[in-house]
Protein backbone atom coordinates (compact mmCIF):
# COMPACT_ATOMS: atom_id res chain seq x y z
CA UNK A 1 0.00 0.00 0.00
CA UNK A 2 1.07 3.41 -0.96
CA UNK A 3 1.07 6.46 1.14
CA UNK A 4 -1.22 7.90 -0.91
CA UNK A 5 -3.55 5.06 -0.61
CA UNK A 6 -2.82 4.80 3.30
CA UNK A 7 -3.89 8.57 3.38
CA UNK A 8 -7.23 7.75 1.77
CA UNK A 9 -8.00 4.90 3.63
CA UNK A 10 -7.53 7.00 7.01
CA UNK A 11 -9.78 9.96 5.36
CA UNK A 12 -12.36 7.09 4.64
CA UNK A 13 -12.46 5.69 8.01
CA UNK A 14 -11.67 8.65 10.48
CA UNK A 15 -14.73 9.87 11.39
CA UNK A 16 -16.30 6.16 12.16
CA UNK A 17 -12.99 4.87 14.38
CA UNK A 18 -13.11 8.06 16.56
CA UNK A 19 -16.37 7.90 17.31
CA UNK A 20 -16.30 3.98 18.28
CA UNK A 21 -13.52 5.11 20.49
CA UNK A 22 -14.70 7.62 22.01
CA UNK A 23 -17.57 5.31 22.74
CA UNK A 24 -15.04 2.96 24.18
CA UNK A 25 -13.24 5.68 25.77
CA UNK A 26 -16.51 5.85 27.70
CA UNK A 27 -17.01 9.97 26.69
CA UNK A 28 -12.83 10.62 26.89
CA UNK A 29 -12.69 12.12 23.66
CA UNK A 30 -8.66 13.31 24.07
CA UNK A 31 -7.72 10.10 24.60
CA UNK A 32 -9.66 8.68 21.96
CA UNK A 33 -8.19 10.67 19.18
CA UNK A 34 -4.82 9.94 21.39
CA UNK A 35 -5.30 6.40 20.33
CA UNK A 36 -6.64 7.17 17.28
CA UNK A 37 -3.58 8.97 16.10
CA UNK A 38 -1.02 5.91 17.75
CA UNK A 39 -3.56 3.55 15.75
CA UNK A 40 -2.88 5.14 12.53
CA UNK A 41 0.84 5.52 12.77
CA UNK A 42 1.24 1.86 13.86
CA UNK A 43 -1.00 1.03 10.99
CA UNK A 44 1.23 3.10 8.66
CA UNK A 45 4.83 1.45 9.99
CA UNK A 46 3.00 -1.96 8.59
CA UNK A 47 1.02 -0.57 5.37
CA UNK A 48 4.02 -1.46 3.09
CA UNK A 49 3.48 -4.79 3.58
CA UNK A 50 -0.97 -4.84 3.81
CA UNK A 51 -2.22 -5.33 0.32
CA UNK A 52 -5.41 -5.96 1.48
CA UNK A 53 -7.51 -3.00 0.73
CA UNK A 54 -10.67 -4.57 1.36
CA UNK A 55 -9.65 -5.58 4.84
CA UNK A 56 -8.76 -2.02 6.00
CA UNK A 57 -11.82 -1.16 7.97
CA UNK A 58 -11.10 -4.73 9.94
CA UNK A 59 -7.35 -4.45 10.43
CA UNK A 60 -7.19 -0.23 11.88
CA UNK A 61 -10.03 -1.09 14.23
CA UNK A 62 -7.89 -4.17 15.56
CA UNK A 63 -4.70 -2.37 16.12
CA UNK A 64 -7.22 0.38 17.21
CA UNK A 65 -8.90 -2.08 20.09
CA UNK A 66 -4.99 -3.45 20.90
CA UNK A 67 -3.84 0.32 21.17
CA UNK A 68 -6.69 0.63 23.69
CA UNK A 69 -5.95 -2.24 25.72
CA UNK A 70 -2.51 -0.89 25.80
CA UNK A 71 -3.74 2.37 27.63
CA UNK A 72 -5.87 0.69 29.44
CA UNK A 73 -3.58 -1.66 31.06
CA UNK A 74 -0.82 1.41 31.39
CA UNK A 75 -4.13 3.58 33.36
CA UNK A 76 -6.15 1.08 35.40
CA UNK A 77 -8.66 3.45 36.52
CA UNK A 78 -12.13 1.78 37.73
CA UNK A 79 -15.00 3.56 38.81
CA UNK A 80 -18.21 1.97 39.52
CA UNK A 81 -21.20 2.90 37.60
CA UNK A 82 -23.53 4.09 40.20
CA UNK A 83 -20.87 6.39 41.92
CA UNK A 84 -20.39 7.97 38.02
CA UNK A 85 -23.84 8.20 37.27
CA UNK A 86 -25.03 10.20 40.98
CA UNK A 87 -22.46 13.24 39.04
CA UNK A 88 -24.44 16.03 38.42
CA UNK A 89 -24.34 17.65 34.96
CA UNK A 90 -24.86 21.07 34.61
CA UNK A 91 -29.06 21.73 33.76
CA UNK A 92 -29.11 22.78 29.93
CA UNK A 93 -27.85 20.83 26.43
CA UNK A 94 -24.51 20.54 27.31
CA UNK A 95 -22.92 18.03 24.48
CA UNK A 96 -20.15 16.58 27.18
CA UNK A 97 -22.53 15.33 28.86
CA UNK A 98 -25.30 14.03 26.58
CA UNK A 99 -24.05 10.56 26.77
CA UNK A 100 -22.98 11.14 29.72
CA UNK A 101 -25.44 7.95 31.42
CA UNK A 102 -24.54 5.57 28.29
CA UNK A 103 -20.63 6.12 28.82
CA UNK A 104 -20.80 5.39 32.31
CA UNK A 105 -22.59 2.11 31.50
CA UNK A 106 -20.21 1.59 29.02
CA UNK A 107 -17.37 1.33 31.39
CA UNK A 108 -18.83 -0.69 33.92
CA UNK A 109 -18.45 -3.51 31.10
CA UNK A 110 -15.84 -5.57 30.54
CA UNK A 111 -13.70 -4.37 27.61
CA UNK A 112 -14.63 -7.38 25.36
CA UNK A 113 -17.83 -6.92 25.81
CA UNK A 114 -18.15 -3.17 25.00
CA UNK A 115 -15.86 -3.34 21.79
CA UNK A 116 -18.08 -6.33 20.67
CA UNK A 117 -21.43 -4.70 21.26
CA UNK A 118 -20.00 -1.37 20.08
CA UNK A 119 -18.28 -3.52 16.75
CA UNK A 120 -21.70 -4.79 15.99
CA UNK A 121 -24.42 -2.11 17.09
CA UNK A 122 -22.55 0.40 16.47
CA UNK A 123 -20.31 -0.27 13.27
CA UNK A 124 -22.49 -3.45 11.68
CA UNK A 125 -19.79 -6.18 11.82
CA UNK A 126 -21.35 -9.36 12.09
CA UNK A 127 -19.62 -11.81 14.57
CA UNK A 128 -17.05 -13.28 12.31
CA UNK A 129 -15.71 -9.78 11.69
CA UNK A 130 -15.69 -9.14 15.13
CA UNK A 131 -13.98 -12.40 16.19
CA UNK A 132 -11.25 -11.42 13.48
CA UNK A 133 -10.68 -7.83 15.28
CA UNK A 134 -10.87 -9.47 18.69
CA UNK A 135 -8.83 -12.15 18.21
CA UNK A 136 -11.24 -14.32 19.68
CA UNK A 137 -13.54 -17.10 19.20
CA UNK A 138 -17.03 -16.39 17.22
CA UNK A 139 -18.83 -18.57 20.15
CA UNK A 140 -16.70 -16.39 22.82
CA UNK A 141 -17.98 -13.18 20.58
CA UNK A 142 -21.35 -14.31 20.90
CA UNK A 143 -20.97 -14.92 24.75
CA UNK A 144 -19.46 -11.44 25.16
CA UNK A 145 -22.82 -9.48 23.10
CA UNK A 146 -25.22 -11.64 25.10
CA UNK A 147 -23.48 -10.54 28.65
CA UNK A 148 -23.05 -6.83 27.26
CA UNK A 149 -26.63 -6.34 26.41
CA UNK A 150 -27.48 -8.25 29.42
CA UNK A 151 -25.64 -5.79 31.87
CA UNK A 152 -26.06 -3.19 29.76
CA UNK A 153 -29.60 -3.20 29.58
CA UNK A 154 -30.19 -3.83 33.11
CA UNK A 155 -27.47 -1.04 33.68
CA UNK A 156 -29.88 1.54 31.80
CA UNK A 157 -33.63 0.12 32.73
CA UNK A 158 -32.98 1.01 36.65
CA UNK A 159 -33.25 4.66 35.69
CA UNK B 1 -25.60 -19.54 22.00
CA UNK B 2 -26.93 -19.79 18.46
CA UNK B 3 -27.95 -17.04 16.03
CA UNK B 4 -31.66 -17.30 16.91
CA UNK B 5 -30.57 -16.02 20.26
CA UNK B 6 -29.08 -12.83 18.65
CA UNK B 7 -31.81 -12.01 16.06
CA UNK B 8 -35.04 -12.80 18.63
CA UNK B 9 -33.71 -10.66 21.67
CA UNK B 10 -36.78 -8.08 21.94
CA UNK B 11 -33.75 -5.74 23.13
CA UNK B 12 -31.38 -6.52 20.11
CA UNK B 13 -33.83 -3.48 18.55
CA UNK B 14 -33.65 -0.76 21.35
CA UNK B 15 -30.07 -1.40 21.62
CA UNK B 16 -29.20 -0.82 17.88
CA UNK B 17 -31.80 2.65 18.20
CA UNK B 18 -29.71 3.66 21.35
CA UNK B 19 -26.37 2.86 18.89
CA UNK B 20 -27.93 4.44 15.93
CA UNK B 21 -28.64 7.76 17.54
CA UNK B 22 -24.80 7.50 19.09
CA UNK B 23 -23.42 10.82 17.48
CA UNK B 24 -20.72 11.84 20.34
CA UNK B 25 -19.13 15.57 19.70
CA UNK B 26 -15.45 14.66 18.57
CA UNK B 27 -12.43 17.10 20.21
CA UNK B 28 -11.28 18.26 16.85
CA UNK B 29 -12.67 18.62 13.43
CA UNK B 30 -11.94 15.89 10.57
CA UNK B 31 -9.28 18.07 8.68
CA UNK B 32 -7.26 19.58 12.38
CA UNK B 33 -6.82 15.15 12.82
CA UNK B 34 -5.78 14.53 9.26
CA UNK B 35 -3.05 17.88 9.71
CA UNK B 36 -2.09 16.15 13.56
CA UNK B 37 -1.61 12.82 11.82
CA UNK B 38 0.27 14.01 8.42
CA UNK B 39 2.87 15.78 10.95
CA UNK B 40 3.19 12.24 12.77
CA UNK B 41 3.56 10.59 9.43
CA UNK B 42 6.19 12.65 8.60
CA UNK B 43 7.83 12.24 11.97
CA UNK B 44 7.85 8.49 11.40
CA UNK B 45 9.68 9.40 7.66
CA UNK B 46 11.72 11.21 9.23
CA UNK B 47 12.97 8.49 11.77
CA UNK B 48 13.14 6.30 8.95
CA UNK B 49 15.33 7.89 7.30
CA UNK B 50 17.62 8.78 9.92
CA UNK B 51 17.54 4.97 10.85
CA UNK B 52 18.87 4.27 7.31
CA UNK B 53 21.49 6.62 7.14
CA UNK B 54 22.85 5.12 10.60
CA UNK B 55 22.49 1.55 9.66
CA UNK B 56 24.38 2.44 6.37
CA UNK B 57 27.00 4.47 8.57
CA UNK B 58 27.13 1.65 10.55
CA UNK B 59 28.20 -0.98 8.07
CA UNK B 60 30.66 0.84 6.20
CA UNK B 61 32.28 1.33 9.69
CA UNK B 62 32.18 -2.46 10.41
CA UNK B 63 33.35 -3.10 7.11
CA UNK B 64 36.08 -1.07 7.11
CA UNK B 65 37.55 -2.11 10.74
CA UNK B 66 37.12 -6.07 9.53
CA UNK B 67 39.14 -5.44 6.09
CA UNK B 68 41.54 -3.50 8.60
CA UNK B 69 41.55 -6.34 11.13
CA UNK B 70 42.00 -8.80 8.47
CA UNK B 71 44.96 -7.08 6.74
CA UNK B 72 46.84 -5.48 9.62
CA UNK B 73 46.66 -9.40 10.80
CA UNK B 74 47.51 -10.88 7.79
CA UNK B 75 50.65 -8.54 7.50
CA UNK B 76 52.14 -9.71 11.10
CA UNK B 77 51.50 -13.30 10.85
CA UNK B 78 53.48 -13.20 7.37
CA UNK B 79 56.57 -10.76 8.77
CA UNK B 80 56.32 -12.77 11.97
CA UNK B 81 59.57 -15.35 10.72
CA UNK B 82 61.46 -11.96 10.40
CA UNK B 83 60.62 -10.38 13.37
CA UNK B 84 60.92 -12.91 15.85
CA UNK B 85 64.34 -13.46 16.21
CA UNK B 86 64.84 -9.63 17.24
CA UNK B 87 61.74 -9.93 19.21
CA UNK B 88 63.53 -12.75 20.64
CA UNK B 89 66.54 -10.48 21.65
CA UNK B 90 64.67 -7.44 23.04
CA UNK B 91 63.15 -10.74 25.46
CA UNK B 92 66.67 -12.05 26.38
CA UNK B 93 67.66 -8.47 27.38
CA UNK B 94 64.41 -7.78 29.83
CA UNK B 95 65.03 -11.03 30.99
CA UNK B 96 68.52 -11.15 31.87
CA UNK B 97 67.33 -8.56 34.59
CA UNK B 98 66.18 -11.26 36.23
CA UNK B 99 68.91 -13.33 37.65
CA UNK B 100 67.07 -16.73 37.53
CA UNK B 101 66.31 -15.89 33.63
CA UNK B 102 69.76 -15.03 33.11
CA UNK B 103 71.13 -17.76 31.22
CA UNK B 104 68.69 -18.00 28.81
CA UNK B 105 69.83 -17.57 25.19
CA UNK B 106 67.37 -15.71 22.40
CA UNK B 107 67.36 -18.92 20.34
CA UNK B 108 65.83 -20.52 23.49
CA UNK B 109 63.79 -18.06 23.99
CA UNK B 110 62.54 -18.27 20.44
CA UNK B 111 62.09 -21.88 20.27
CA UNK B 112 60.11 -21.17 24.08
CA UNK B 113 56.34 -22.30 23.80
CA UNK B 114 55.22 -19.14 25.87
CA UNK B 115 57.32 -16.86 23.79
CA UNK B 116 55.53 -18.40 20.59
CA UNK B 117 51.77 -17.77 22.65
CA UNK B 118 52.70 -14.14 23.83
CA UNK B 119 54.12 -13.29 20.14
CA UNK B 120 50.74 -14.40 18.53
CA UNK B 121 48.91 -12.73 21.21
CA UNK B 122 50.65 -9.91 20.53
CA UNK B 123 49.55 -10.08 16.57
CA UNK B 124 45.76 -10.77 17.62
CA UNK B 125 46.06 -7.06 19.93
CA UNK B 126 47.09 -5.74 17.86
CA UNK B 127 44.93 -6.69 15.07
CA UNK B 128 42.13 -6.02 17.00
CA UNK B 129 43.31 -2.45 18.40
CA UNK B 130 43.64 -1.56 14.46
CA UNK B 131 39.99 -2.64 13.83
CA UNK B 132 39.12 -0.68 16.54
CA UNK B 133 40.63 2.16 15.52
CA UNK B 134 39.59 1.97 12.08
CA UNK B 135 36.16 1.87 12.99
CA UNK B 136 35.96 4.54 15.40
CA UNK B 137 38.18 6.74 12.06
CA UNK B 138 35.44 5.47 9.63
CA UNK B 139 32.47 6.45 11.96
CA UNK B 140 34.04 9.77 12.50
CA UNK B 141 34.43 10.75 8.64
CA UNK B 142 30.50 10.24 7.88
CA UNK B 143 28.87 13.61 7.58
CA UNK B 144 27.70 15.19 10.44
CA UNK B 145 23.93 15.21 11.37
CA UNK B 146 21.85 18.44 11.73
CA UNK B 147 21.49 18.06 15.45
CA UNK B 148 25.41 17.71 15.79
CA UNK B 149 27.34 20.64 17.45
Amino acid sequence: MTKEEFINHVEATQTSLRRFLVALCCGDAQLADDVAQESYIKAYLSCADFNNAAKFNAWIFRIAYNTFLNHRRSQRIFCDYYEVRDISAPSGADEAFRYQELYAALESLQCNERSALLLHYMQGYTVKEIAAILDASQDAVKQYLSRGRRHLRGLLATD
Amino acid sequence: MNNKILHDDPHDDKLRRLFSDFNPGLPSGNASFMTRLLRNMESVELLRAHNLKMRRRNRRAITAAFAAGIISGALLTALLPLLAPWLARAAGWLLALIPAAAQLSPAIIADSTPFTVVLWCAVAAIATLSAWQTYNFTLSLSPKSETEM
